[in-house]
């Protein structure tokens, strides 16, 4: 039997493209788009010059956690956050995503989502989105102290510990020459300001996970 | 070559012997409990230790540092006699009494072995450890506070002693906390197998299979051989036992063959031996003479010059490798090996008993080759010891 050679290319290009795509889709830059990649001069020659880099991006959907911490010298509770904390079973976790830490539950769903008159599915109920259910209670947290709304926020031993990383990174980076000892101080804040605008990122002098990830102390 | 102990100057109390020795960066990630934790600060830095402390660190380490600071409020370990020995990433035991630090741990090193026990049924003619017989459990509960504090991502960890399964259910016990506590390190298990001639004993161990390797050695395809070397009745027939209960359980077999005057008779059939009767090892290991503990003692029964014994071994070592088992050769320098054999010479020698010869100044081989244990000496120095040229080693 004579093979046909035209329906056996076209099977096994069937096969390919489709996986060529979905590499393509994973591995190429965000904008070039899933182009076919059976076909290299398609490609717009600018995209070929854009590296593939990753910019520590498992900080950046999660809650923002550290940007209301202010650290009282006087602070003392945290010696009860200490006790909670060992009774959880130490330092074990190297991660600083929120369900290590218990964040309080999120408030039920429905009398929040229900508020605005608009009846399109919130963004974060997509499926790629999965870790940003806190996100959008999270603004409120710095202004609204008052504690009606729980927004996750990092226990007072984390937040001095994630200040100390921070100096540590600024003092390496030769933004920060004070002492490492994790209050966030005037001049940790100038040092983070000094760099967020040497990495174009918003100068806020806080510490939102943006910066944490450019830093590189993320999780 | 860097040594494992020094001494050092502590102030205050430690609260624990045990310490993960870390840099401030790597301490406050977070991965290893701060309690376990000896912070290593350099001289430039200024740190409020008093944060430290509220945080849960141990101890803070200031290595080239004379004494503690004023305001420290931690214990502080300082004043190393040797600043190198210790270094972030390590694991230290800290003796308060007596200022003795030892390393039990070194991030990076080419060979971390746990030392489980002093104890032996085998009393081999070589033996670079001799054994003692001494209760000596506190290894073992020291070993499980020490496998938790272990880089997660060390590729391979050594048991060696002593005879560890002579510390009975203790021995399963470590392989799961190491399995429990390292997931993605391998364990390579000195053992001479005797008792897995018990199939109770091998079944014990049945944790360990699909991730450890046990070495055994093995000195002759004959019992009167072996059982002479090992000074031991039946253990040639025992060990033999022993490996096939555990290769029967799935277990992965690594053959030891130290090659010195007793047993460079039966090499060759030992050889044969092992392509015949246990082709489902692993590898084959021929190794050169420890110049330590009885070895020592028993210069006049054991010594061969490497440079004599040297064609043999590369013929009985390719005789496995040609036939489909991975086959190595460890101890022996470059120099005094012939060059068929050089493909199987491995670079092995653990970094802190490894030195060189004044002879290999100027070698252009020394980078690939083995060099001599420290505790090599004139007694032991091949008359076949020299520098390779340049041009002769891009032949």
């Amino acid at each position: 039997m004579k093979r046909n050679w035209t329906d056996y290319l076209k099977q096994v290009l069937g096969w390919t493209a489709p996986t060529a795509a979905t590499l393509s889709s994973i591995w190429s830059p965000a904008q070039a788009g899933p182009l076919p990649v059976l076909l290299p001069e398609a490609h717009p020659s600018n995209t070929r010059f854009q590296p593939l880099t990753f910019v520590m991006p498992n900080r950046m959907e999660g809650p923002e956690i550290y940007i209301g911490h202010r650290s009282h010298s006087s602070h003392r509770s945290h010696s009860s956050h200490r006790s909670h904390y060992s009774s959880a079973g130490g330092y074990t976790s190297p991660s600083y995503s929120a369900p290590v830490y218990s964040p309080p539950p999120p408030p039920p769903p429905a009398p929040v989502y229900n508020a605005p008159s608009t009846v399109t599915t919130p963004s974060w109920s997509s499926p790629s989105k999965t870790t940003a259910p806190y996100q959008p209670s999270a603004p409120a947290a710095g202004s609204n102290s008052s504690g009606t709304t729980t927004a996750p926020r990092a226990s007072q031993q984390d937040a001095i510990a994630m200040t100390m990383r921070v100096q540590v990174e600024l003092m390496r980076l030769g933004y920060y020459k004070g002492k490492i000892d994790g209050k966030m101080g005037p001049g940790t804040k100038e040092a983070l300001r000094a760099f967020q605008h040497a990495e174009g990122l918003a100068v806020t002098g806080v510490m939102d996970n943006a910066t944490l990830a450019r830093l590189g102390v993320a999780g | 070559m860097l040594p494992l102990h020094t001494r050092a100057v502590i102030s205050g109390d430690l609260s624990r012997p045990l310490l993960k020795v870390l840099d401030l960066a790597e301490a406050l990630r977070g991965d290893v409990p701060h309690e376990q934790v000896a912070v290593q600060l350099d001289d430039g830095i200024d740190v409020d230790t008093g944060v430290l402390r509220d945080l849960g660190f141990a101890a803070v380490m200031r290595p080239g540092a004379t004494d503690m600071r004023p305001d420290d409020a931690l214990p502080v370990i300082c004043g190393l006699s040797n600043i190198d020995v210790v270094n972030p990433g390590d694991v230290i035991r800290v003796r308060q009494d007596s200022g003795q630090l030892s390393v039990l741990y070194r991030r990076g090193a080419n060979a971390n072995s746990l030392f489980l026990t002093e104890q032996c049924n085998s009393r081999c003619l070589m033996c670079s450890q001799p054994p003692r017989d001494e209760d000596d459990l506190w290894r073992v509960r020291e070993l499980l506070d020490l496998i938790p504090l272990i880089d997660r991502n060390l590729p391979q960890l050594g048991f060696t002693g002593g005879e560890p399964t002579l510390l009975g259910p203790l021995l399963p016990e470590l392989i799961r906390a190491c399995k429990a506590a390292l997931p993605r390190t391998g364990l390579h298990i000195l053992t001479n197998g005797r008792n897995f001639a018990d199939p109770a004993v091998a079944d014990s161990v049945h944790e360990a299979a699909g991730c450890t390797t046990w070495a055994i050695p093995l000195y002759a395809d004959v019992p009167s051989r072996h059982d002479h070397v090992v000074q031991a009745a039946g253990a040639f027939d025992a060990t033999i036992n022993g490996i096939y209960n555990l290769a029967e359980r799935g277990h992965a077999i690594e053959i030891r063959f130290v090659v010195h005057a007793q047993t460079l008779p039966r090499m060759q059939r030992f050889a044969e031996f092992i392509w015949r009767n246990m082709p489902f090892v692993s590898h084959v290991a021929f190794m050169g003479l420890e110049p330590m503990g009885f070895a020592k003692v028993n210069r006049d029964l054991l010594w061969v010059d490497p440079v004599d014994y040297g064609p043999a071994l590369a013929d009985a070592a390719w005789r496995l490798q040609d036939r489909g088992i991975t086959t190595s050769i460890y101890n022996v320098p470059l120099c005094v090996l012939p060059k068929t054999a050089w493909p199987l010479a491995r670079q092995s020698i653990s970094d802190w008993k490894n030195v060189y010869d004044p002879a290999c100044d100027g070698c252009s081989m020394r980078s690939r080759c083995c060099g001599f244990f420290a505790s090599h000496g004139q007694a032991w120095r091949s008359r076949g010891v020299k520098a390779f040229r340049f041009d002769e080693a891009a032949e």
